[in-house]
């Protein structure tokens, strides 16, 4: 299990992280959303030793971070950060054996990672002839090439065709099932739905979301309803409760005020005794998040 | 310590595999076959064939005696104009007319503009040697009375030095020859320091640059990915010294009994490289050498790519400097700013050898100075393995004195392992 636990941490007169406290346990996946300099990169640093917080402790299964744990990290970064120069396998080679696993054993998996993401590209080319989604493929291989227990993605999927996207995605599910400890960021919730079983929102270093995904989105109740009827945005507009009416092609999305409020259109709806949808459902992840962006 | 065997190893194989330095490793081949060339050339051109021209076919033919192999005399042409004609069409290099004047032999050498150039100082004591002959047949003087006579008094220049308030005696020859060695050594050592130092530089902005730094930093403790990238270019660098000085080996067993060389490097012997210079030269010279790279490496990781490391390394160019000309200038004079200087590490490296050796310095200032040089590196390091783990993942676009700034403020904040 990873823990951290009340971390604090400032560049100077800016506060970069101010109390932050989460745990992924085995086989679990941590979602970390945050707009840009909400924190999540020093998160990550501070979790793989690389920058000291000013207060809290960061655990892995009760240990501080120090060589050993250090082989049992994989960490795939924001930026692509392998070597465009170095062969292929040359680069894995070493990477690998920075984390504690010998060269045999590294040239034995390469094959395989190889076939496995579908790398369009030979192992000994060097990686500046490869494509950017086949470059940050490697990077992929270089993360997990070793069989870490603790996995830290920071925005996987950015630059990613939806095929290779797809392949990461099976990738980081596939290490779940074996019960690795997960966490990822991004700036897609729809990725982050997906994959997460928990998720953490940072805003200027706080913590301002915290739990699973479900219990999130319906922490703020059923305040969305689809409805497809023949009634009008006029006759919406009629029903009190109703915050926000948008209409694309006939469909209607309106913003409650209220989930008590559903049932009332719900009644106008069965009156006109004709109607496609009707589904009252939770706030998505996507605009919660945006509505936490713009609280003060 | 497994993962800095890993840096080092890669450090160490990434850089000879290098371009860079399989130059270094080819130059000196290539200077010595360049010098090999020019002066086998130089000796093929040097040869000068010289007709001697006499009334007495026996004086002309006594010259063969004292024939060398730049200077070749010839007795067939009996007349002037035969000579003549023959230096026109440059078979000969010049002609050596000897006529008789008031009872004396009088010598004039002819040759063209064209022709080699004549050995005269060879020429001149094959004449002084015949004129000898001659005039003690005439005399009618013995074989030992000429020897008495032209025996002259042998002058021996014994140089003393000072060492712990006693005059040691030292052997002129030799100690020219150390000063070359050991002047040799340091003028290598400053262009390697040169090559060096922004290659160590280059591969860590280049890391740096290519963002490849968080991973390694995620994976392996700071002082040892430091380390072990310094120790790597150290080693590639102790590499082509020991090439150099393979090669070096090899020029001496070659040439050692040949006269250039003994001229080059009189009273020089197997036991004179074990001698305390030389000890001390090869000391300074190797502290001196991580000492450089440890702090380029360090302005290395202060820019934001590989294209910022030159301007980066300005810096530590200007002491190397210095040290260099101050060794040069300590040949001439010493002076007490440069015996201060002496003791100041990164100027020490290759002054204070250069005093040693010169006698301006004693042993015992020689090791304080090492000791000196010694003590800062160490502190470098350390100092350096701190500043590399504040700067290494800070991008500053303000340029590298405001990076430099920065970490030196957040060095006690930032921490990347230990």
């Amino acid at each position: 299990m990873l823990k951290i636990k009340n971390i604090d941490k400032s560049f100077g007169s800016l506060q970069a992280l101010s109390n932050v406290s989460f745990e992924v346990k085995e086989g679990e996946i941590l979602g970390l959303i945050g707009q840009n300099g909400a924190g999540k990169t020093t998160t990550f640093r501070i979790i793989l030793g690389l920058l000291q917080p000013d207060q809290g402790m960061v655990k892995f299964s009760g240990s501080k971070v120090n060589s050993q744990v250090l082989n049992q990290i994989g960490y795939l970064p924001e930026e692509r950060g392998l070597f465009p120069r170095m062969r292929i396998m040359d680069q894995i080679i070493y990477l690998a054996e920075l984390k504690g696993q010998s060269r045999a054993v590294t040239k034995t998996k390469i094959d395989e990672y190889f076939e496995r993401f579908e790398i369009k590209g030979k192992k000994t080319d060097k990686l500046k002839n490869l494509s950017k989604g086949n470059q940050q493929k490697v990077q992929l291989i270089v993360t997990l090439i070793h069989d870490p227990k603790y996995l830290i993605f920071d925005e996987p999927f950015s630059g990613l065709d939806p095929v290779n996207a797809q392949i990461f995605k099976e990738a980081i599910l596939a290490e779940k099932a074996k019960g690795k400890c997960i966490i990822f960021s991004s700036h897609n919730m729809d990725n982050v739905e997906e994959l997460s079983d928990n998720l953490i929102m940072l805003k200027s270093g706080k913590e301002v979301l915290s739990g699973s995904v479900s219990d999130i989105r319906n922490a703020y109740g059923r305040v969305k309803v689809f409805l497809e009827s023949s009634l009008t945005s006029s006759d919406l507009s009629k029903i009190s409760g109703i915050k926000d009416i948008k209409e694309k092609s006939g469909r209607y999305e309106l913003t409650l005020k209220d989930p008590s409020i559903g049932p009332k259109i719900l009644k106008q709806v069965e009156k006109t005794g004709d109607f496609l949808e009707f589904s009252q459902q939770p706030l998505t992840l996507d605009e919660i998040f945006k509505m936490k962006v713009r609280e003060k | 310590m497994n993962k800095f065997k890993v840096v080092l190893k890669k450090s160490f194989f990434n850089n000879i595999k290098s371009p860079a330095f399989w130059t270094l490793l080819a130059m000196p081949l290539v200077m010595l076959l360049f010098g090999y060339f020019i002066f086998q050339q130089g000796n093929d051109n040097s040869q000068s064939k010289i007709a001697v021209i006499s009334s007495q076919p026996k004086l002309a033919e006594s010259f063969k005696k004292f024939e060398r192999p730049d200077t070749l005399y010839i007795s067939k042409y009996s007349t002037e104009s035969a000579a003549k004609k023959a230096l026109v069409k440059q078979k000969i290099d010049g002609y050596l007319k000897i006529t008789l004047d008031n009872n004396h032999l009088k010598f004039t050498l002819w040759n063209t503009n064209q022709s080699n150039e004549i050995n005269i100082a060879a020429l001149q004591m094959a004449i002084n040697q015949i004129n000898l002959i001659l005039q003690t047949e005439s005399l009618k003087l013995s074989p030992l009375a000429v020897q008495q006579i032209t025996t002259t008094p042998k002058l021996d220049q014994k140089t003393s030095i000072v060492k712990n308030n006693h005059l040691v005696t030292q052997n002129q020859n030799k100690i020219m020859t150390k000063a070359t060695i050991v002047m040799g050594i340091s003028f290598l050592l400053f262009f390697f320091l040169v090559c060096f130092m922004s290659q160590i530089a280059n591969t860590i902005g280049r890391e740096k640059g290519e963002r490849v730094m968080e991973i390694i930093l995620s994976s392996t403790e700071t002082k040892w990915h430091f380390l072990g990238e310094v120790g790597g270019i150290f080693l590639t660098m102790l590499s082509v010294v020991t090439v150099y000085f393979l090669i070096a080996i090899v020029v001496v067993l070659k040439f050692h009994q040949k006269v250039f060389f003994k001229n080059m490097f009189p009273g020089l012997t197997w036991q004179l490289f074990l001698s305390p210079e030389i000890i001390f030269t090869i000391l300074f010279g190797l502290t001196g050498a991580f000492l450089y790279l440890v702090l380029a490496a360090t302005l290395g990781a202060l820019v934001n790519n590989v294209e910022q490391v030159s301007q980066a390394i300005i810096p530590l160019m200007i002491p190397a400097m210095i040290s260099y000309v101050l060794m040069i200038g300590s040949f001439i004079k010493i002076t007490p700013f440069v015996r201060i200087c002496a003791y100041i590490p990164l100027i020490s490296n290759s002054l204070m050898p250069t005093m040693l050796v010169m006698g301006k310095a004693s042993e015992l200032q020689a090791i304080i100075s090492y000791l000196i040089c010694l003590g800062f590196t160490i502190l470098m390091s350390y100092f350096s393995i701190g500043m590399y783990r504040s700067n290494v993942l800070v991008y500053s676009q303000k340029g590298i004195w405001s990076a430099l700034k920065s970490a030196l403020t957040f060095h006690k904040t930032i921490k990347v392992h230990s």
